[in-house]
């Protein structure tokens, strides 16, 4: 009874981090499965010193990291050409939809911890401590990918600036 | 050459963009695959002192001692003791098997 508790509260945010992640639905169900799996087995030896959704939203991005690196080709394949729809649309006066479209594609092609660390904080609402907990790095460290990552949307989206 | 777009207008995107829909049921296939578990007191007990994987079979061996010992005491009649017999020890023997038995009542016999 507790454990579907903890699973219907934390399922939403494990899988759009995944889901932020990946960029497919079917890897991100199979890591947000996953991580509430490996949860289950590790609560026993779980020590409550930081917040269980901290915990497991560590254990979701490890497992992201993990098929992240195992996809690296496949994803490098697919992206310089989902990425060019960025820069080709924004002349046109853009859509609600093809700008959302436009964001997930550039914030897709962001490097992995830069695109950790804007989902979680700026998406998802953590803390920048709390970030950094489940990023396993200092707030500094997360700052500074913060700080990348915001400067390289804000190049990639100039484009869109008309738009809104 | 267009402006670059500001903090400002970078916060209102990301304010605005929706959030990936969550698959229907995703919560109930996901309890669908979590192993079927102890629940109530057993649970958290086994839980806190890892007693599933350490001491369950450790605990079951007390156990059958202790109903052998409880056999022995309820069972064994006094006049097989014999004279200088041991109630204790031969109980406790009873729970280790005939043989031991036997050699343990011969032993406190002599």
């Amino acid at each position: 009874m507790a454990m579907h508790a903890l699973v219907s509260e934390h399922t939403p945010a494990i899988y759009r981090l995944a889901f932020r992640m990946l960029a497919n639905v079917q890897d991100a169900e199979d890591v947000t499965q996953d991580a509430f799996l490996r949860a289950w087995r590790m609560i026993p030896n779980w020590k409550p010193e930081a917040k269980f959704a901290t915990w497991l939203h560590r254990v979701a991005l490890n497992l992201c990291y993990d098929r992240l690196r195992k996809s690296r080709e496949h994803l490098l394949a697919h992206l310089p050409e989902q990425a060019d729809m960025a820069h080709k649309q924004p002349d046109a006066t853009l859509q609600r939809r093809q700008i959302g479209q436009a964001m997930d594609i550039a914030i897709m092609a962001l490097p992995d911890r830069q695109r950790a660390a804007l989902t979680l904080t700026a998406l998802q609402g953590h803390s920048n401590k709390d970030a950094a907990m489940i990023m396993n790095v200092s707030v500094q460290a997360l700052e500074s990918l913060l700080a990348r990552a915001r400067r390289q949307l804000k190049k990639d989206l100039t484009p869109l600036r008309e738009s809104l | 050459m267009k402006p670059e777009m500001t903090d400002q207008d970078l916060d209102h995107l990301l304010a605005e963009l929706t959030q990936p829909d969550v698959p229907d049921g995703l919560s109930a296939r996901i309890m669908a695959q979590l192993p079927a578990r102890k629940t109530g007191w057993r649970a958290i007990v086994f839980d806190l002192f890892g007693l599933d994987q350490v001491a369950i079979p450790a605990a079951g061996a007390l156990a059958s001692l202790a109903l052998g010992v409880f056999a022995g005491y309820a069972l064994v009649p006094t006049d097989i003791m014999g004279e200088g017999g041991d109630e204790a020890d031969i109980a406790l023997a009873l729970a280790f098997g005939t043989d031991t038995w036997l050699d343990l009542a011969e032993e406190t016999s002599r």
